[in-house]
């Protein structure tokens, strides 16, 4: 089974390729989207062995993995794995992720953080756990993490998931879709680190504040 | 007939929104369609403006109290239905921009290879 590890990344210089070293044995192929980054994240990417898809413009997390879906889909990938550019996932969760698909039992897997929350901090706790109201409000699909960027999806879903949104809302609408298509869906639990590097590129209350708006303009939408 | 400084003001700023809306149809910036709109527009609020009967008029006729309440309803109203009608285009205009900035970037990638 191809794998491809999609990674959006916007401005990621200092860890993506340490987050590129990590990933390169655990999976066939990686493509970077590169999201109309300022830095030199792309050129980094390249020397190390990745595939570079390059926004001209920003044009978000949702636009990014969109693209990068697309991208590994036109690679002929049989599975394909999301995973954040800020070094926050641990490539040796990949086997577990990857195992709910290659069983069968799964069409999407999301790597959840929330099983075992140790170390998250309490108020980023508090803002998942308002996202997953928020998912299960609107979108009617229960999970324990709706905002996790670590998911595998099989080709079948990767080609039925049709990604609408172009930021932070892709999450919850990822989900959403794969209700509305009825796929399979499987949550695995997966360590992250917190490190102050990936706090930094966290969101911000504000953020999700408007994540949460244009989640609600959504949901009228459809 | 006096005018009171409130109307000589708006009956101002009609005529400098109407002016730039014909220049800018001059220039071929701005459709027939929305020229007719502010043209209603600005003169309906011209015509409210130096004759207040006729908005007492239609607030009679819709059973509203007051004739400046017409107006400020009417107005919200309007305002309204142009912030939904923007909002609806910029999303649209967003998903345009992502799908080409896409296939540019899917097509780059192929090339560089």
């Amino acid at each position: 089974m191809k794998t491809v590890t999609v990674i959006p990344a916007w401005n990621e210089e200092l860890v993506i390729g340490e987050v590129l070293d990590g990933l390169r044995s655990r999976v066939d192929e990686m493509v970077i989207v590169d999201d109309g980054s300022d830095d030199r994240t792309a050129l980094i990417a390249r020397t190390r062995g990745a595939t570079v898809v390059r926004h001209a413009v920003n044009r978000g997390l949702g636009a990014a993995l969109g693209t990068g879906i697309a991208a590994a889909l036109r690679r002929n990938a049989e599975i394909i794995i999301t995973f954040d550019a800020d070094g926050q996932h641990l490539p040796d969760d990949i086997p577990a992720v990857l195992a709910p698909i290659l069983s069968g039992d799964a069409d999407i897997v999301i790597g959840t953080r929330l099983r075992d929350p140790k170390g998250m901090p309490p108020i980023r706790r508090l803002a998942n756990q308002i996202g997953n109201l928020v998912t299960l409000v609107l979108f009617g699909v229960k999970v324990t993490d709706s905002q996790s960027g670590f998911r595998a999806l099989s080709r079948y879903a990767a080609e039925r998931i049709e990604i609408r949104t172009d930021r932070m809302e892709v999450s919850s609408e990822i989900l959403a879709e794969s209700r509305r298509k009825n796929l399979k869906l499987v949550e695995v639990p997966i360590r992250s680190r917190y490190t102050a590097y990936s706090m930094s590129k966290g969101q911000s209350l504000w953020m999700g504040l408007r994540t949460l708006g244009r989640l609600i303009i959504h949901r009228m939408g459809r | 007939m006096s005018l009171l400084a409130i109307q000589i003001i708006i009956v101002a700023i009609a005529a400098v929104a109407l002016g730039g809306a014909i220049r800018r149809f001059r220039k071929r910036e701005m459709s027939v369609r929305w020229l007719a709109l502010w043209v209603i527009l600005w003169v309906g609020a011209s015509v409210v403006v130096l004759v207040p009967k006729t908005s007492e008029r239609i607030a009679a006729i819709l059973g509203v109290g007051r004739g400046v309440d017409v107006v400020v309803y009417l107005s919200i109203a309007t305002l309204f239905y142009f912030m939904f009608r923007i909002m609806t285009r910029l999303d649209r205009m967003e998903r345009e921009i992502t799908k080409v900035v896409r296939a540019a970037a899917l097509r780059d990638s192929e090339k560089n290879e």
